[in-house]
């Protein structure tokens, strides 16, 4: 039993020591698609994706590049859509396309035992796809509906509003889809660029989990045909950036109670040597649940039920930005008590209490982040796009350790500018 | 199979481990017997406010978040109907400082008017958030003093009404503390790099001093057996009509249990699964469509939603529901179509335990629904449904009597 002045004090406690990544492993095949293997867990399961150079980029519209990797599941030359969803939910797996900015991601889950009988259906989905004119019109109905609803929320506005702002209408970071695109799209772009983007040039997979000593041999089968080829996929040329001369946007929504904000400015990807400082400076700004604003504009004045800032890198850019829903009345009292906590980390040094949590508080993200292979290899997805490796956080891990409050005032001066910050607001 | 060691506190507090050495976290849950139904009918979202004010800070301890993230921890929690659940996910080898923590808190929270009042603030914040600033956020409240005219559950975890928590008071918060926040109401379950002799020395260290308290026996009023159809509709503003049928089914620990639970599967899980394939890609009535059972400890419901198509009316739309209802009861699902939905549940299994938040959790649920244990059996219990057993509980399940139906219609559109 304790005492009263164990009670107070609090157990002893280790901050995490070393990190440990897992290794990578790895084969080509035939064709030259490169295949990366995090072996581990402890269930025989897989995880496998299939990256292609099919994104909004490649697109160069909005709606294209998630049209052509959601409809690739409805249908093929050897399978009706209802027989490859009742093949899919048949062994429990789980089969999806995510579309981003620079690439497509088809993702598979599911036993080990069962990949034979499924990497043929995915082989057929990749390179057989039909996009069935009735399933065309089912899908873009659907996507359309789900579109206006979207469209009623704040936070979508919001969103929208603020990409456009930053990067420019025209930007691909800064396109927004409108209604009209619904009709102005033709089954015949999505076939193209289907033909042209999911091809062996530019794609690679990442295999995690314990897929058994086959995979190789499966994968060489099934996507490694040197007769596989396709067209060129491009990135359509990138354009500069072209932010809003204007500061402060509101996009009114009747009847709202609460307003949608999104303040931010833009900044640059992870290359860039301020980028892993500014992660710590952003984590005490808004990066967790004890930070500055949910301190704040949360707990103190009870304005939102939930805030908080990322810095998020593309590519080809990036962005700084700070977002919650508010109380509709209480607009400009959030926005001021946003504004004075960015302006208080430039103007007081942060105090070495303060700091050790949150160094702490990183340190134990980031063994969260690793936390089994399927995990691990999601981040070793997104590090490929910007060519590097684990190495990334074995800086960050030290910078986390190493920076010091001076630093971190000297970053604050020189990124939060009040005058450098857009405001958006959607509601009121 | 998930292997877990017991043990039990003289003043109740039962202590289950999962011991998982491939990951270097473990998860410390506490699942509290205590839920929305356990709440006075004029001060209702207690529950859940509560939940808020756990993290305001204890006897002993300011700031309950801070340790937390000191240890490189996070941590959670979440209200339903029936239960309060707290978890810690943090390094292994910093357990400790969650059993501080948790040990506290449940020896005595820290009553202040000034925790209350921030905690209130942002209980009504989420109200509007989730509830009545989203399309379609009040169905919740509308759907359940329909289908429940006597049960708690006639009420969501959120409140009846604003008001309610808008005049919560300190007393208020106090009794309910001291009625169902005890060692002896109470499930620790630990999962993940640990080993169950260090976690019971623990759990007998930071825990054994607090008493046990005298939890009221929960004698909640019994709904009736509904006798004719319900119906409620209301307009929105809202781009399209969502119609939503429920039906009274039985509790979590009846035995048929997993035989609503795959007829709920058999009809929406999945994209080959019926509802989908008929109502959204061959009829294109709907541009979604959903069924599934409640899973609460007192007899609950089983609810099919759909979001109907522009342009289609609500009584074609409705009626095709039926129709389906119908077929199964009649026909019941093939064979394949059986064992899919099985296999869909075994490989769920499988996924489930490379989580140790997951296994913790549902380690603790199942004891306070009657026996951890069961946690392995489950498996069995869905192999042993037919065909039959599915068709008979769709027959009995999908009456008009049964049935409370809200039609959410589009201020503005063809069918309002």
């Amino acid at each position: 039993m304790v005492t009263d002045a164990d009670r107070k004090t609090g157990p002893d406690f280790q901050v995490l020591g070393k990190a440990e990544f897992m290794p990578v492993g790895g084969f080509s095949l035939p064709n030259g698609i490169e295949v990366s293997l995090l072996e581990g867990g402890s269930q025989d399961i897989s995880k496998i994706d299939w990256i292609f150079p099919a994104g909004a980029v490649q697109a160069g519209k909005p709606l294209l590049a998630s049209t052509v990797g959601n409809l690739m599941l409805e249908g093929t030359k050897n399978r009706t859509s209802a027989e490859i969803s009742d093949l899919i939910d048949f062994y429990g797996a789980h089969l999806n396309v995510q579309s981003y900015y620079h690439n497509s991601v088809l993702t598979l889950v599911c036993l080990t035992k069962d990949l034979p009988v499924l990497l043929p259906l995915v082989e057929d989905v990749v390179r057989n796809a039909t996009f069935d004119e009735k399933e065309y019109l089912i899908y873009i109905n659907k996507r359309r509906q789900e579109f206006v609803i979207d469209s009623e929320k704040v936070r979508n506005l919001a969103a929208r509003t603020f990409n456009k702002v930053i990067f420019g209408p025209e930007h691909p970071y800064g396109r927004v889809p409108e209604l009209e695109i619904f009709d102005t799209m033709t089954r015949d772009e999505v076939i193209s660029f289907y033909k042209t983007n999911y091809v062996p040039a530019g794609c690679r997979i990442i295999v995690a989990g314990r897929p058994g000593t086959d995979i190789q041999e499966l994968l060489t089968r099934h996507f490694g045909d040197k007769d596989w080829n396709g067209g060129l996929p491009s990135e359509n040329g990138f354009p500069q950036i072209s932010s809003s001369e204007e500061k402060f946007h509101l996009v009114e929504k009747e009847g709202s109670l609460q307003s949608a904000l999104r303040i931010g400015r833009p900044l640059f990807n992870n290359h860039h040597p301020d980028f892993i400082p500014l992660q710590v400076l952003n984590t005490i700004l808004g990066g967790y649940f004890g930070s500055r604003l949910m301190t704040v504009v949360r707990e103190e004045k009870g304005l939102t039920y939930g805030i908080g800032s990322s810095i998020v890198s593309y590519k080809q850019g990036g962005i700084w930005v700070i977002a919650s829903e508010v109380m509709g009345d209480m607009r400009q009292a959030a926005v001021d008590a946003i504004k004075g906590e960015m302006q208080r980390l430039v103007d007081e040094p942060v105090d070495e209490e303060e700091l050790a949590l949150v160094r702490n508080y990183m340190l134990g993200e980031m063994l969260r982040e690793f936390d089994g292979p399927f995990n691990t290899s999601d981040i070793y997805r997104s590090l490929l796009e910007y060519g590097m490796d684990f190495g990334f956080y074995s800086k960050m891990m030290s910078v986390i350790r190493e920076i010091t409050a001076g630093e971190l005032q000297e970053l604050a001066a020189k990124y939060m500018r009040p005058e450098d910050f857009y405001v958006i607001v959607a509601g009121k | 199979m998930i292997e877990f060691y017991r043990h039990k506190l003289a003043n109740g507090l039962r202590i289950l481990v999962h011991p998982d050495n491939t990951t270097p976290m473990a998860t410390v849950n506490l699942l509290y017997d205590v839920g929305a139904r356990d709440e006075d009918p004029d001060k209702t979202g207690f529950a859940h406010l509560f939940e808020h004010l756990m993290f305001g800070g204890s006897r002993n301890i300011q700031s309950y978040d801070e340790p937390v993230q000191m240890v490189g921890g996070e941590n959670n929690a979440w209200t339903s109907n029936d239960f309060t659940n707290y978890y810690v996910n943090l390094p292994a080898n910093n357990i400790e400082t969650a059993f501080w923590l948790e040990s506290d808190r449940m020896l005595e929270l820290n009553f202040t008017p000034g925790n209350l009042e921030v905690q209130r603030k942002v209980v009504i914040e989420e109200f509007k958030q989730r509830y009545l600033n989203q399309p379609y956020g009040d169905i919740a409240l509308l759907i359940r003093p329909l289908a429940y005219k006597v049960h708690p559950y006639s009420w969501p975890t959120i409140g009846k009404d604003i008001s309610h928590i808008e005049n919560a008071t300190l007393d208020d918060v106090k009794n309910f503390f001291y009625r169902h926040y005890a060692p002896n109401n109470a499930v620790l379950a630990v999962a993940g790099n640990v080993v169950p002799d260090e976690v019971f020395r623990l759990a007998e260290k930071w825990f054994s001093g607090i008493p046990s308290r005298q939890v009221p026996h929960r004698k909640l009023p019994v709904e009736p057996v509904q006798t004719e159809m319900r119906e409620l509709t209301v307009k929105r503003k809202v781009p399209a009509d969502v119609l939503q049928l429920c039906f009274h089914i039985g509790k979590r620990n009846d035995p048929d249990f997993f035989v609503t639970d795959l007829l709920s599967d058999v009809l929406s899980n999945g994209p080959s699964s019926r509802l989908y394939q008929k109502l959204v890609k061959d009829e294109q009535l709907f541009s979604d469509v959903n069924a599934y059972i409640s899973g609460d400890m007192d007899p609950g419901l089983f609810t099919v939603s759909g979001r109907v198509m522009p342009g289609v009316s609500v009584e074609v739309a409705e009626t095709a529901i039926w129709r389906e209802l119908s077929d199964i009861a009649g026909a019941g699902p093939g064979e394949r179509e059986l064992q899919k939905v099985k296999n869909k549940v075994e490989s769920n299994l499988v996924f489930a335990e490379t989580s140790s938040l997951n296994k913790a959790m549902n380690l603790a649920i199942y004891e306070l629904m009657g026996d951890a244990a069961e946690i392995n059996r489950e498996i069995e219990h869905y192999r042993a449904v037919t065909a039959q057993h599915i068709r008979e509980a769709a027959a009995s399940t999908f009456r008009r009597e049964n049935c409370s139906i809200l039609r959410y219609l589009a201020e503005n559109g063809e069918n309002s």
